[in-house]
């Protein structure tokens, strides 16, 4: 029996605009394929990481992802966080039949036979988040993005579950990845004279501390408007303050404030891993459980060959720390929670709203 | 840095040679036994092929037009042209006959495993693509059904369109299917009972 170790690839920014999660997705990643090493491998032979930095860059992200599958012989790659670096990986991952592992929320209407997306589809989240925001706040939302696929698309179909629930959209905006806090506090002046009821932000990266400090500076209050989001967890507010980020409400398949067994121990083992003040987050979660996932099929195949492994994959369960998960054999997408949550003054989210059990993806929101 | 010929494994590839068995036809034969695969000659083209056939070495010669057409429509099949290109319509028949991979004559035994990992390749990307496709047009359709069953939901039993929507997933659901299917269950059971009324 062979000994060799399962060589994966890894792919998340360490430098650039959105480093600061995806470095959080690394380490989810890493601490799952220590635990898995920890207790003897796959079939008894561990799991070895080739990790590549593609430093925010699109461009980056596809050639690495050909250098991995073309030339170091990989198969499996755990990678991508924006919609645009996953895009440019897409092609690569189809042509050479890998398989990409993808820990992250996006904006749907996409299918690979060659992606596992194991973060939530707009069904998952925002469905929920406008029927809360709605129902609570008011109908009128003011949209701030950062400039690329994501919070464009995502906003397009904000905009239609508004229009079934009878609101409106009062302002809508989209700025540079690396805009400058004073972009923002500018623009707080527009959000003063539109009144919304809600401002709901896909800003993304180190520019979403900028947002919500224009905000607090501009002296609003998130009980009369709050922001919310998909994308602000708990590494974002750290970034920005949990005083800045109190209030405020973002909907997520996990927050680290998940009262469970499970949860209570993978944040205890990440804590001491990589820091008491580091709070795990959706994407920590999602990169973490993927690589699970990815090790349980393994286990039962024993190969890497996306078409032995990925039919296998297609039908597994895992008990994640956000709670019972499987991947959905129709969409290559999860069955996941769906939660709500305010942020507190710890920098943790109290929870709003709750999901039953893990809601089944619908990535072309064909029921809604 | 494997060696090229341990890249490609055809023990589980069915092979077809449709080439007369002269010199190059028996190079050929050899060529894929070597690295594997399991090999019929055919000779003159047949019409038809074995379904278990995963690729095809076929001379691009007008006899063999139906089999190479008929091997375009096959998904996954691997093909590779044998040309001559001493004749002068050679490109026009590598125009119809759309092959995977290519050999010339005459043949050269180093050349023939480039070629099988080109046409396995190539195939098996369309394959997958074309299944891709399949795909999402299942979900065009099923869109297109579950707003028919939106519509008779709403209009049977006197609700609005959210409320429509909650019904059909939270039926699925509980059913364990997809949207898709559920909405088509209700549309052609409602065809089905107003046909009913009519007689």
């Amino acid at each position: 029996m062979s000994s060799e170790p399962w060589r994966v690839g890894v792919l998340f920014s360490q430098t650039g605009v959105t480093a600061v999660i995806e470095e959080t997705q690394l380490r989810g990643t890493l601490l799952a394929i220590e635990e898995i090493n920890a207790t003897g491998g796959v079939n008894g032979r561990p799991i070895m990481p080739i990790i590549y930095d593609p430093g925010s860059d699109c461009r980056r992200f596809a050639l690495l992802a050909d250098k991995m599958l073309a030339e170091d012989g990989l198969n499996t790659i755990f990678g991508c966080y924006t919609s645009s670096s996953r895009k440019a990986v897409l092609p690569v991952v189809e042509r050479r039949n890998g398989l990409l592992w993808y820990p992250t929320l996006y904006e749907g209407f996409e299918y690979s036979p060659n992606i596992i997306y194991t973060g939530a589809a707009p069904n998952q989240n925002s469905v929920e988040l406008v029927d809360f925001l709605v129902e609570n706040h008011g109908p009128r939302l003011y949209l701030i993005g950062s400039d690329y696929i994501y919070p464009r698309e995502s906003n397009r179909i904000i905009r239609e579950l508004l229009r079934q629930r009878c609101g409106k959209v009062v302002g809508e905006h989209y700025l540079d990845l690396g805009a400058k806090p004073s972009e923002f506090r500018l623009l707080m002046r527009d959000v003063r004279n539109a009144h919304p009821d809600v401002i709901f932000s896909t800003v993304v990266g180190q520019a979403t501390a900028y947002l919500y400090q224009a905000y607090a500076e501009a002296g609003f209050d998130p009980r009369q408007m709050p922001i919310a989001s998909l994308t602000t967890s708990e590494a974002e507010v750290k970034m920005m303050g949990a005083d800045v980020g109190r209030g405020h409400i973002t909907a997520a398949s996990y927050f680290q404030s998940v009262a469970s067994a499970s949860n209570d121990a993978f944040v205890r083992r990440y804590k001491k891993r990589f820091g008491n003040d580091e709070p795990t987050n959706l994407c920590v979660e999602a990169a973490y459980f993927q690589v699970h996932v990815f090790a349980k099929a393994l286990a039962e195949v024993n190969t890497l060959h996306t078409e032995v492994l990925r039919p296998i994959v297609l039908h597994c369960e895992f008990d994640a720390p956000q709670g019972h998960v499987a991947i959905d054999s129709e969409s290559s997408h999860t069955n996941l929670w769906t939660r709500l949550g305010r942020v507190n003054e710890h920098g943790q989210f109290d929870l709003i709203r709750e999901s039953a059990q893990a809601v089944m993806p619908d990535p072309y929101l064909v029921s809604h | 840095m494997q060696s090229a010929i341990s890249c490609i494994d055809l023990r589980d590839v069915d092979c077809a040679v449709v080439y007369p068995r002269d010199r190059d036809g028996e190079l050929l034969i050899r060529s894929v036994q070597r690295i594997g695969g399991r090999v019929v000659n055919i000779w003159p083209p047949a019409e038809t092929l074995e379904q278990s056939i995963d690729l095809l070495f076929c001379a691009l010669e007008p006899a063999a037009l139906t089999l190479l057409r008929l091997a375009t429509t096959r998904a996954g099949l691997a093909v590779v042209g044998i040309v001559d290109t001493a004749k002068n319509d050679h490109l026009e028949l590598l125009k119809i006959a759309t092959p995977h991979a290519l050999l010339a004559r005459p043949l050269e035994a180093h050349a023939v495993p480039g070629q099988v990992l080109l046409a396995l390749n190539n195939a098996r990307f369309q394959a997958r693509q074309q299944s891709k496709i399949a795909k999402l047009e299942d979900t065009l359709r099923s869109y297109r059904k579950v707003e028919q069953a939106k519509a008779i939901l709403m209009s049977r039993r006197k609700i609005g369109e959210p409320e429509a929507y909650g019904y059909l997933r939270e039926q699925a659901m509980r059913r364990r299917v997809s949207i898709g299917v559920l909405a088509t269950a209700i549309v052609d059971a409602s065809e089905m009972l107003s046909e009913e009324q009519v007689e």
